[in-house]
């Protein structure tokens, strides 16, 4: 039976709400269950069921239970939140290559915004998962030797890294490739490319790159000008609320005619990223 | 010597309480909203349980005082910034604070949201100290700090079993913006929420 209680600071009131799950034993023990069983508990927001349930075949050495037992520490869902318990649980499931792991793993420790300042052995696990193709890894990699964040800058590493996440479709990798074409980093200037890079982060709907893709189309950079396509364009990255594109915007506007406008605003009602 | 004025003043605002009682319904009655919203949400059996909290994550950014907390935590690097790295850093930290307090503090199955009291704060704010508890482990004490904007309700601090929402966020901040500096305030912001949910197979 899935319960829901409210009190209020002046009474009790009980709002019951759906069914709660009441599963197995009330305190400790192993819990009988599969990993999906687990799963659909930790759908149904029952953490402390699939905890339970997890548990055993975590420490049995099943991979994926350790890595969402590491969920489950590292969220503070149904338990008090423990970083470094988290981290341990995505220790053994990386252990084992699982790329999500290595990745978590990863960004627990670097920056040391996690309570754990170890920004090199976060590289570690960082390529590691990078090298098994995620293409979250492979941006975050990417981004970390084109600024030098704890290691000597690298943009020939740093182009490679985010050019195999741009072409896998992240969007926020495209958008710096645009960045790195436009400006010839660890290659030649090549505007064309550059734009065709933005384009492609705008139309997931990446509000910076909306911004640069507008600004090319207003200036015929990399793509034939057209004031049209550069309002809607910066339309949508200014109602995203980024700051340079409502200034671009608005300049824009106050040069283009009234139907430009319009029709710009008309296609961004109907836009949705794609 | 006017800027450290101004900050103390802010610190002051922020933390000084006064354990005085005070009937404060209209507080209560905007938690006792926001956690019956979480409940609606959550509890819905429609989508994955990470859609269900992204409609969460809209709710608690219209109920947190995003901006004055995101700018409160990153303190004197805020005016070093230009007005678009405030705004993506502001982006990114509502994003993330949504995000890590919509898993603690959101209504799940199995447990009780219950109102303890209130509690004056400050010269304007209230305390409205809360306990969530849960199947098999302690209650979590959650205490929200709750200011008038414009008439309107805003939390503008967390404290979770003691511990200060704001000021964890402050000193793990500036400890990444005295390394990195505010670019690299956004790259670990950014790197946070890459990671990736638990695994359905």
């Amino acid at each position: 039976m899935r319960r829901w209680m409210w009190r209020g600071a002046t009474g009790t009131v009980v709002v019951f709400l759906g069914l709660l799950f009441a599963l197995g034993p009330e305190n400790g023990g192993a819990w009988a269950g599969s990993f999906e069983d687990g799963y659909d508990a930790y759908q149904r927001g029952d953490f402390a069921t699939a905890r339970k349930m997890w548990t055993p075949l975590a420490e049995a050495g099943e991979a994926r239970a350790q890595y969402n037992l590491g969920i489950i520490y590292d969220e503070g869902r149904g338990v008090a939140a423990s970083k470094e318990k988290a981290r341990g649980w995505w220790r053994k499931a990386a252990a084992q290559d699982l790329p999500e792991a290595l990745h978590n793993l990863a960004t627990s420790y670097l920056f040391g915004v996690d309570g754990a300042d170890d920004h090199a052995e976060g590289l570690a696990f960082l390529a590691a998962a990078a090298k098994l193709g995620l293409r979250r890894s492979q941006y975050v990699l990417g981004k970390i030797y084109l600024h030098g964040r704890g290691v000597e800058a690298n943009e020939a590493a740093a182009r490679d890294w985010i050019e195999k996440a741009a072409t896998q479709g992240l969007d926020r990798a495209q958008y710096n490739m645009g960045k790195i074409a436009r400006d010839g980093v660890a290659g030649a200037i090549d505007k064309k490319a550059a734009a065709s890079w933005f384009l492609s982060a705008a139309k997931q709907g990446y509000a910076k790159a909306q911004n640069h893709i507008g600004m090319r189309y207003a200036r015929g950079e990399g793509v034939e000008r057209d004031n049209s396509e550069a309002m809607f364009w910066l339309t949508l990255a200014a109602r995203q609320g980024h700051w340079t594109a409502k200034i671009n915007h608005k300049t824009l506007a106050a040069k283009v005619g009234r139907g430009v406008f319009a029709d710009a605003e008309r296609r961004a009602d109907e836009w949705k990223p794609h | 010597m006017r800027l450290s004025v101004s900050r103390l003043v802010i610190c002051l605002l922020f933390f000084w309480l006064a354990p005085i009682k005070v009937a404060a319904a209209d507080e209560v009655r905007f938690i006792q909203a926001l956690a019956d919203q979480a409940i609606s949400v959550l509890s819905d059996s429609q989508g994955t349980l990470e859609e269900r909290e992204r409609d969460f994550h809209g709710l608690l950014n219209d109920s947190f005082a995003m901006s004055l907390i995101g700018r409160f935590v990153v303190g004197r690097y805020w005016k070093t910034m230009t007005p678009d790295q405030q705004a993506e850093y502001q982006a990114l930290f509502a994003a993330w604070v949504s995000k890590s307090y919509s898993a603690r503090l959101g209504g799940y199955s199995g447990q009780e949201f219950r109102i303890d009291r209130t509690q004056k704060a400050g010269q304007d704010d209230v305390f409205v100290r809360t306990r969530i508890v849960q199947k098999d482990s302690a209650p979590l004490r959650a205490d929200w700090r709750v200011r008038t904007f414009d008439g309107k309700h805003k939390v503008i601090d967390v404290v979770v079993e003691g511990v200060s929402m704001l000021t964890t966020q402050r000193s793990e901040f500036s400890a990444v913006l005295r390394k990195h500096g505010p670019d690299g305030l956004i790259d670990a912001l950014q790197t946070r929420l890459t990671k990736f949910p638990a695994k359905a197979g």
